[in-house]
C-alpha cells in the first residue's frame, strides 16, 4: 500500500469510523471517559468547569443579542425619540449661512446639556481639573473625569443616566436594565463595568467587565453591536458603532491618575490635559493638530516632555498655562 | 490557533437559543473534546490534547452563533451534529494549512448541510496530514497486538470493514457492552500506537 491509497475516500472514511466508534464506546461508560481524558493528561472536572464558563459566556452574549432585539423595539426607540426631540435639527429658515453655523455649534454644545436639564432629578458634575467619584441609588459606582456631567432618570421602572463627557461605570447588577444615553448614542447593560467618552463628537465606549449593547440612535441601519470584556468602539456621532476592537488595558488609564493616549490627534490629546488639570496649552505650530500620538505618561510635565520629544518642539510655563513652540 | 471560518453571519432564533442552552453542557463538551483529540491524532497532530479543546469550543460558537445551523429533527443529538463540525473543522483546517486550490466534490453532513464551498483546499499530493499513517499498519498493529485473543481480532477487523457498536454486538453475537470493552481496550492500543506515529 502506498501512501496515496491512505488518502483515499475509501481508507479515510474508515479511520473517520474508526474515531466515531471508539469514541462513542468510551462516552457510554462515564469511568471510561474520564480514564480516556486523563490518559491525555486532561483533568474532566477542570475542562468541564472551563467548558462551562466558555458556553455560559456564549448564552451571555445571544441573550445580549436577544436583548438587543426587544431593545430595538422598545427602549432604544423610546431613547431615540428623547434624544431626537433635543437634538433633532429644526426646518431651515432663511436666515444667513453663518447664522446657520452658529445655531449649529450652539446645538452641538448645548444639546446633550438641554437633555441632561430634562432628566435633571438628580445631577452630578466634575469641573475642569476636577474628578468625582459617587454612587447610584441602585449601588452602582460612577467616575466622572473632569468637564463632565451626569443626570440621572431613577425610577422604579428604570435605571438611566444621560452623560456629557466621559465616564466610568461600575453597573451593579439589577433586574433593570442600566442605560447611558449621550449625544448620539445609548449603552445598555445589565451589570457590568465600562468607560464611555463623548466628546467633539466622537463616542468611545470601552468594555472592563461583563457585555454591553452600544445603539447609534440617529445611525439609520446596522446600529447596535455588542461588546465584551477587552473590546472597545469609536465611532463619530450619527454613525454607526464601529465593529469591536481589542484593547490591551483592563481600565482606563485615567480612572487610576494616568494619562494614556492611543493614536489621539494632538488637539484632542492638549483639550483632555486642558480639561484634566485645569490649564491652558497653546499649540503654535497649528499644523501638528491634526497629528495623532499614542502616548502614556502619569503627569503634565512628563507628558509635555513626550509630546514635545515626537514633534520635535519645546514647552514653556506662562502664567495661565504652557506654550507649545 | 487560526480557524478557517465562512464571512457570513447568521443569528440563531430564540427558541434554538434555548434549545441550546438546555443541553448538558456538562456531558457534550467532555465528549466532544475527546473526540476533537482522536480527530487530530488521525490528523497526525502531535500536541491534539492542547488543540482539542479549541477545536471544540469553535465548533461550539459556530452552532451558538446560527453559523452550522442544527435541526434537531435532522439530527437529534447535538453531540452528533458538533462532532460533525469538529470533523470538518479539522479536516478544514489541515487542509487549508497543506494546500492548494482545486475543485472538490462539497462534504454533506447528516442532515444535508454543506460544510465547504464548491471550491476549497484540498491537500497537495505530497503534503497530506494523513500520509504519515497507513491505515493497514494501524490494522495490522492492532491485530498483532490481539493474537491471543480471537474476540479482539475479530472485533478490529469488522471494526476496519466499517461496521458500527452494534453490528459488531450482532456480527459477533456478544452483548454491547462486552463489545465497548474491546472497542476500549482496542482504543487505548490505537491511541498509544497514533502517540508513537505522531511523535
Amino acid at each position: 500500500m502506498n501512501t496515496n491509497d491512505f488518502k483515499s475516500p475509501a481508507n479515510h472514511d474508515i479511520l473517520h469510523h474508526l474515531v466515531e466508534e471508539l469514541s462513542e464506546a468510551v462516552e457510554n461508560d462515564p469511568a471510561a471517559l474520564r480514564e480516556a481524558l486523563a490518559e491525555e493528561g486532561i483533568e474532566q472536572d477542570n475542562l468541564v468547569q472551563e467548558g462551562l464558563q466558555f458556553i455560559q459566556g456564549l448564552q451571555t452574549k445571544q441573550q445580549a443579542h436577544e436583548h438587543l432585539m426587544a431593545a430595538e423595539l422598545g427602549l432604544f426607540e423610546k431613547v431615540k425619540t428623547v434624544i431626537e426631540a433635543v437634538l433633532r435639527p429644526r426646518r431651515l429658515l432663511a436666515f444667513p449661512k453663518y447664522a446657520y453655523a452658529l445655531a449649529a455649534v450652539i446645538v452641538v454644545t448645548f444639546s446633550t446639556w438641554l437633555l441632561i436639564q430634562q432628566w435633571s432629578s438628580k445631577e452630578y458634575i466634575a469641573s475642569r481639573g476636577e474628578q468625582v467619584e459617587f454612587l447610584l441609588p441602585d449601588g452602582s459606582k460612577v467616575k466622572l473625569n473632569s468637564e463632565s456631567r451626569l443626570a440621572l432618570n431613577f425610577t422604579e421602572k428604570s435605571r438611566e443616566v444621560a452623560l456629557a463627557g466621559e465616564a466610568f461605570f461600575e453597573v451593579r447588577k439589577g433586574e433593570l436594565p442600566f442605560v447611558v444615553i449621550i449625544e448620539g448614542a445609548a449603552i445598555r447593560v445589565m451589570g457590568t463595568q465600562f468607560n464611555v467618552k463623548s466628546r467633539n463628537k466622537k463616542i468611545e465606549v470601552v468594555v472592563s467587565e461583563g457585555v454591553v449593547e452600544v445603539a447609534s440612535t440617529l445611525a439609520h441601519k446596522d446600529s447596535v453591536i455588542i461588546l465584551t470584556k477587552g473590546q472597545a468602539t469609536i465611532f463619530r456621532i450619527g454613525e454607526s458603532p464601529a465593529l469591536p476592537q481589542q484593547i490591551y488595558s483592563e481600565y482606563p488609564a485615567w480612572t487610576s491618575g494616568k494619562l494614556a493616549f492611543y493614536r489621539e490627534p494632538l488637539k484632542n490629546i492638549i483639550a483632555e490635559l486642558e480639561r484634566r488639570f485645569e490649564v491652558t496649552i497653546q499649540l503654535m505650530d497649528t499644523t501638528l493638530e491634526n497629528e495623532t500620538f499614542t502616548v502614556q505618561e502619569d503627569d503634565l510635565d512628563t507628558i509635555l516632555t513626550k509630546l514635545c520629544e515626537l514633534t520635535d518642539k519645546k514647552y514653556r510655563k506662562e502664567n495661565d498655562g504652557y506654550t507649545i513652540y | 490557533m487560526k480557524l478557517h471560518r465562512k464571512k457570513d453571519f447568521g443569528m440563531i432564533t430564540p427558541e434554538m437559543l434555548q434549545r441550546l442552552n438546555a443541553r448538558d453542557w456538562k456531558e457534550i463538551f467532555p465528549k466532544l473534546v475527546l473526540y476533537a483529540l482522536y480527530r487530530l491524532k488521525i490528523a497526525g497532530r502531535r500536541e491534539a490534547h492542547l488543540e482539542a479543546k479549541d477545536f471544540a469550543q469553535q465548533a461550539i460558537v459556530l452552532v451558538y452563533e446560527g453559523k452550522r445551523k442544527w435541526n434537531p429533527d435532522q439530527v437529534p443529538d447535538l453531540l452528533v451534529y458538533l462532532k460533525g463540525v469538529v470533523h470538518s473543522l479539522v479536516s478544514h483546517h489541515f487542509e487549508v494549512a497543506n494546500s492548494r486550490i482545486k475543485q472538490h466534490p462539497t462534504a454533506v453532513l447528516a442532515d444535508g448541510e454543506k460544510l465547504s464551498d464548491p471550491v476549497e483546499l484540498i491537500p497537495a499530493p505530497d503534503q497530506g496530514p494523513l500520509e504519515k499513517l497507513e491505515l493497514e499498519e494501524i490494522q495490522r498493529a492492532l491485530l498483532n497486538w490481539a493474537s491471543d485473543d480471537e474476540t479482539l481480532q475479530k472485533a478490529i477487523n469488522s471494526l476496519f470493514q466499517g461496521m458500527k457498536r452494534r453490528e459488531l454486538a450482532s456480527e459477533l453475537d456478544l452483548p454491547l457492552a462486552i463489545v465497548d470493552n474491546c472497542l476500549k481496550k482496542i482504543r487505548r492500543v490505537l491511541n498509544k500506537f497514533l502517540d508513537e506515529n505522531n511523535n
